[in-house]
């Protein structure tokens, strides 16, 4: 047995017994207990359990549970009447037959109605609103929990398809300039490979990690920065202010990174006499850490809107913070004297929001 | 053929001049790092063929194309651009893929040198006059996303729009930023011939002439659209058909 059917049978079982129970309680305050009124309760009892027993059949039979509450209410209010009615007419017959000492019931109709009809109907009437009260509330939990479920697995979906990734058009423009390098320059031309690697590994493990610190991000930041450095050459120059303090604490892989690859997409390559990328890294308080992208060019939201690529990274990136973070994060965009500021703020200590684990799938 | 290679990156230069030193037809007459640098260079030097870059700071490829009086020959180089990519595959534009493949590179310049020949033959039924466009001649559109390169024989007709005029061709309709009077002049009479402030037509895409109210024509193109020849230009438009 499922444990709702035996919730189920429990219910029946101590219900009715509380409701015969009661009426014994009323007629020992009368003073009238005897065997004939504990006989009579008995099958009472038992007509209850089997009669509302199969008011649960006839509710199961015809769909009843998947109806409208418009409709559900007049075929409640239908079938406690009828049960009611047969369960007087049953008790009705059978204290007649095996009661004799009492008085007739079935041939005083308005004794029957309102000794029996009336009452077994309420009673029908209150064990059908239990019954489908139970039954809304456990469907209701069921479908909380649903959403809430969907709603995690959604949330790990969106975080897995916001993670960054690496934007082809850099990979193969910095293969083509590694390629130029092999005859130029073969020992940059092999630190380039090296340093390939080591973005697309991190890229690559940006899969499988929520977090990084911040050592490693900067040092996958740095290794993209030398190949864009290759590719630009002297229009692109860098320069890192990270304390050391602050190595450990733990981020989202690649949102540097991300930010970084804005500047020198929308910024460093429409400058064609290049410009600077600045990273600095700060503890705002206790609790938060500031890290801030500055290059050289203007920010242009309309210009940027636009453009082919949408400023995809950047929207991204506020909405992995957010689901991260919630609204503990920030990122904020804006230009000064003659560079685009880009402020990232989120709290030292990661603390996700759902369950997740580190894993594979 | 004089070739000149534009791209904003030194190393991308060199990686394609070392590729095309193995093709002795390719002469490298110069190399630009932006479009405003090409730009003067392809209208002095007016190379056969360029190799362009799409992605450069200021002003992209498809920019400097659009704004060139010349149009050479075209080969882009371009390192990843799923929308250049998609623009190029509708229209067979050519383009090759950085880290080039040296196969392809090879292909492109096979499709380039069938362009030239058939161009050289235009030439002799068509003497060029400095900045007239001939009916072999290419023009570069784009409209958004989409960008064309549409010989003007494939056009049928030029609408003036304001400061831009609509070129018709095939299904498309893309603006230029040119004025129809300054098309105009490039454009031969004998093959477009303007019929009335609004409209150049292509003559071979005339089906019929019909005569209109005030001694003015009216003529139904090959695909069934309808453009009026004002008085004006009716009596010279009769002249240039009655031959």
């Amino acid at each position: 047995m499922s444990d709702e059917k035996a919730l189920y049978w429990l219910t029946q079982v101590v219900g009715w017994f509380l409701f015969v129970l009661l009426i014994l309680f009323q007629n020992f305050l009368l003073g009238q207990v005897d065997v004939g009124i504990v006989s009579f309760l008995i099958v009472n009892y038992i007509i209850g359990i089997g009669l509302s027993h199969f008011m649960r059949y006839v509710i199961l039979q015809f769909g009843m549970l998947r109806m409208k509450i418009y409709q559900v209410l007049p075929r409640i209010l239908f079938l406690s009447v009828g049960t009611g009615i047969s369960a007087a007419i049953l008790i009705g017959t059978i204290s007649d037959l095996f009661f004799q000492d009492a008085e007739q019931i079935m041939v005083m109709p308005f004794n029957l109605l309102l000794e029996l009809v009336v009452p077994f109907t309420v009673v029908f009437l209150i064990w059908n609103i239990l019954y489908f009260a139970t039954i809304y509330l456990k469907n209701y939990e069921k479908e909380e929990v649903k959403n809430l479920r969907l709603e995690a697995s959604m949330n790990e979906v969106e975080l897995g398809n916001l993670r960054s990734q690496l934007n082809p058009h850099f990979i193969f423009n910095a293969l083509n300039s590694i390629r130029a390098l092999v005859d130029e320059n073969p020992n940059q031309a092999k630190s380039g490979i090296t340093k390939m690697s080591s973005i697309l590994r991190s890229s690559l493990a940006s899969g499988r990690k929520q977090f990084v610190t911040l050592d490693e991000e900067m040092k996958t930041v740095q290794a993209y920065l030398d190949l864009e450095k290759i590719r630009f050459e002297e229009r692109l120059n860098y320069s890192f202010d990270v304390p050391d303090d602050l190595n450990n604490v733990q981020l989202p892989p690649m949102l540097i990174q991300t930010l970084v690859e804005n500047a020198i997409k929308h910024g460093i390559s429409d400058l064609p006499s290049g410009g600077d990328v600045i990273i600095d890294a700060r503890r705002l308080s206790n609790s938060m850490l500031e890290i801030r992208v500055m290059n050289s060019g203007k920010y242009d939201p309309i210009r940027r809107k636009k453009s082919t690529s949408n400023g995809i990274g950047l929207t991204n990136s506020r909405r992995r913070l957010q689901l991260l973070y919630g609204t503990k994060s920030n990122i904020a965009i804006y230009n000064e004297a003659d560079r685009v500021i880009c402020d990232i703020t989120i709290p030292l200590t990661p603390k996700s929001r759902f369950a997740y684990e580190d894993s594979d799938h | 053929m004089r070739t000149v290679i534009i791209d904003d990156e030194r190393l991308a230069r060199k990686e394609l001049s070392s590729l095309l030193e193995q093709f002795k037809e390719i002469e490298i007459i110069n190399e630009c790092a932006n479009a405003e640098e090409a730009r003067k260079v392809i209208e002095s030097e007016r190379p056969d063929l360029i190799f362009l870059d799409i992605q450069m700071p200021g002003e992209t490829g498809f920019d400097l194309l659009e704004s060139l009086e010349y149009v050479p020959q075209v080969v882009f180089v371009t390192a990843y651009d799923e929308y250049a990519i998609k623009a190029f595959e509708v229209n067979a534009l050519d383009y090759v893929l950085k880290p080039i493949e040296e196969e392809r590179l090879e292909e492109a310049i096979r499709k380039v040198k069938e362009g030239l020949k058939d161009e050289d033959h235009s030439d002799d039924t068509h003497p060029e006059n400095e900045g007239q466009l001939s009916m072999n001649d290419q023009i570069f559109l784009k409209d958004g996303d989409k960008c064309w390169f549409v010989t003007l024989k494939d056009v049928r007709m030029f609408e003036s729009e304001g400061n831009y005029v609509r070129v018709y061709f095939d299904k498309y309709k893309p603006l230029i930023l040119k004025s129809l009077n300054n098309l105009e002049k490039r454009l031969d009479d004998k093959d477009f011939f303007r019929i009335n402030r609004k409209f150049i037509v292509n003559l071979k895409e005339i089906n019929h002439i019909e005569p209109w109210f005030n001694g003015g024509l009216q003529v139904k193109l090959n695909t069934g659209e309808t453009l009026e020849v004002s008085r004006r230009q009716a009596s010279r438009f009769k002249d240039l058909l009655s031959l």
